[in-house]
């Protein structure tokens, strides 16, 4: 939403301006070989990125099926990522901040088929619809709630406005 | 050859559908059109006009779902990128973020019972503040369905998502560290989505929010479990 808003020409913004990388600027003033070649580069960073990424994914499968506690493999392979990612700053980390950012961009996109897969579980969920809605509403709300309150309480007690609070534009 | 269509066409339309209902979100800016509510609603109507089952789209649709785990992953970037932020504020950060999730994985199934909730969606209602793949995987180990966990935790993210600007407003939340945390604790990666809108700030506290609350879920609810509180 953020880049829609700062766009000065949004209707000349390609529909998936999402995938260019960050600072791109459509190209006007550079030379078409200079632009291929950055967007060659960008290309190559995303692709190593990605293996990267599936080799935390991978170990982390591996490592659930010994680990003596019930982590879940994506789990795993995020805390490797991170790890990695705070231990080493060469072109490998670049190419796997690279590569995440572009994931995370989208990533509400994801959960949409999972989402879909609420029309198979329609017969178990007609019975008890109210109680299903009732507790996720009151569970969601309530967890944002505790969460928030107990965050600015212990903000506030400790060195709290240490952070630098800018405004916020859209509300 | 027959199968690519099918496969391929699916991904598009979703993939084009999310932009469009991105679009329109930021057109209108209006919480309710969450850009993945909209994408499911719509996708869920073009599936119900064309007779299409579930287990044709998913031909097309697992390859987005397959996307779930690199992304889960990828969140490990905010998390690299803001370690010195966690070490600062770590104590707030953890203490409110288990009483988020403790109050997520406690209430859902107590307020479920209340209602007359079988134990089945109990189960798979306890994991749901954690992002999809690990509520998932942790309602598997209690012996909750999978599948209907997946549905609580999109249902509890997409709550978070449509209520989170009025609720912390009402609350009087002004601090971008707090909205973000508790976004992506009650709401995880759909939480996570609406704080991006809110600033560089609340999108690092949501995605440690996300990945935190996924750790705490997956080793506290088990425990819970046993204890037979869920």
């Amino acid at each position: 939403m953020s880049c829609c808003r700062n766009a000065i020409v949004p209707m000349r913004r390609p529909l998936f301006a999402w995938l260019l990388p960050r600072g791109y600027e459509g190209g006007r003033r550079q030379s078409p070989w200079r632009a291929a070649r950055s967007w060659g580069s960008y290309a190559i960073r995303i692709a190593a990125g990605a293996v990267l990424l599936l080799l935390c994914l991978w170990l982390g499968a591996q490592l659930a099926t010994v680990s003596p506690l019930p982590l879940p493999a994506p789990l795993i392979g995020m805390v490797l990522l991170a790890a990695f990612l705070a231990m080493r700053r060469g072109p490998a980390a670049t190419a796997a901040s690279a590569a995440g950012d572009l994931l995370l961009r989208r990533y509400a996109l994801f959960f949409v088929p999972a989402g879909v897969g609420v029309i198979t579980q329609a017969g178990m969920l007609r019975g008890a619809w109210l109680a299903i809605a009732a507790s996720v509403l009151v569970s969601s709300l309530l967890a944002l709630a505790v969460t928030s309150l107990v965050m600015r309480l212990l903000l506030a007690s400790g060195r709290g406005g240490s952070s630098d609070r800018h405004g916020d534009p859209s509300s | 050859m027959t199968h690519l269509g099918p496969t391929f066409g699916f991904a598009v339309i979703t993939v084009l559908l999310f932009e469009a209902s991105r679009a329109l979100a930021g057109r209108f800016g209006h919480p309710v059109l969450n850009p993945t509510l909209v994408t499911i609603l719509a996708v869920i109507g073009v599936l119900a006009a064309c007779g299409v089952p579930y287990s044709d789209y998913m031909r097309g649709g697992g390859l987005i779902a397959w996307l779930l785990g690199p992304a889960t992953v990828a969140l490990g970037v905010p998390l690299a990128r803001n370690l010195g932020a966690i070490a600062r504020d770590g104590l707030a950060i953890i203490v409110s973020l288990c009483a988020g999730a403790l109050t997520a994985a406690i209430t859902g199934p107590c307020v479920l019972a209340a209602f007359g909730g079988s134990a089945v969606l109990e189960r798979a209602m306890a994991p749901k503040a954690a992002t999809t793949p690990i509520a998932m995987a942790v309602a598997h180990e209690i012996g909750g369905m999978p599948s209907l966990a997946a549905i609580f935790a999109i249902a509890g993210g997409v709550t978070v998502a449509v209520a989170a600007r009025p609720v912390l407003n009402r609350l009087g939340i002004r601090d971008r560290r707090a909205f973000g945390l508790a976004a992506g604790v009650a709401g995880s990666g759909i939480g996570a989505a609406e704080a991006v809108a809110q600033g560089p700030e609340a999108t690092a506290y949501a995605a440690l929010g996300v990945g935190l609350t996924a750790i705490a879920t997956a080793l506290l609810v088990p425990i819970l479990a046993g204890l037979g509180l869920v």
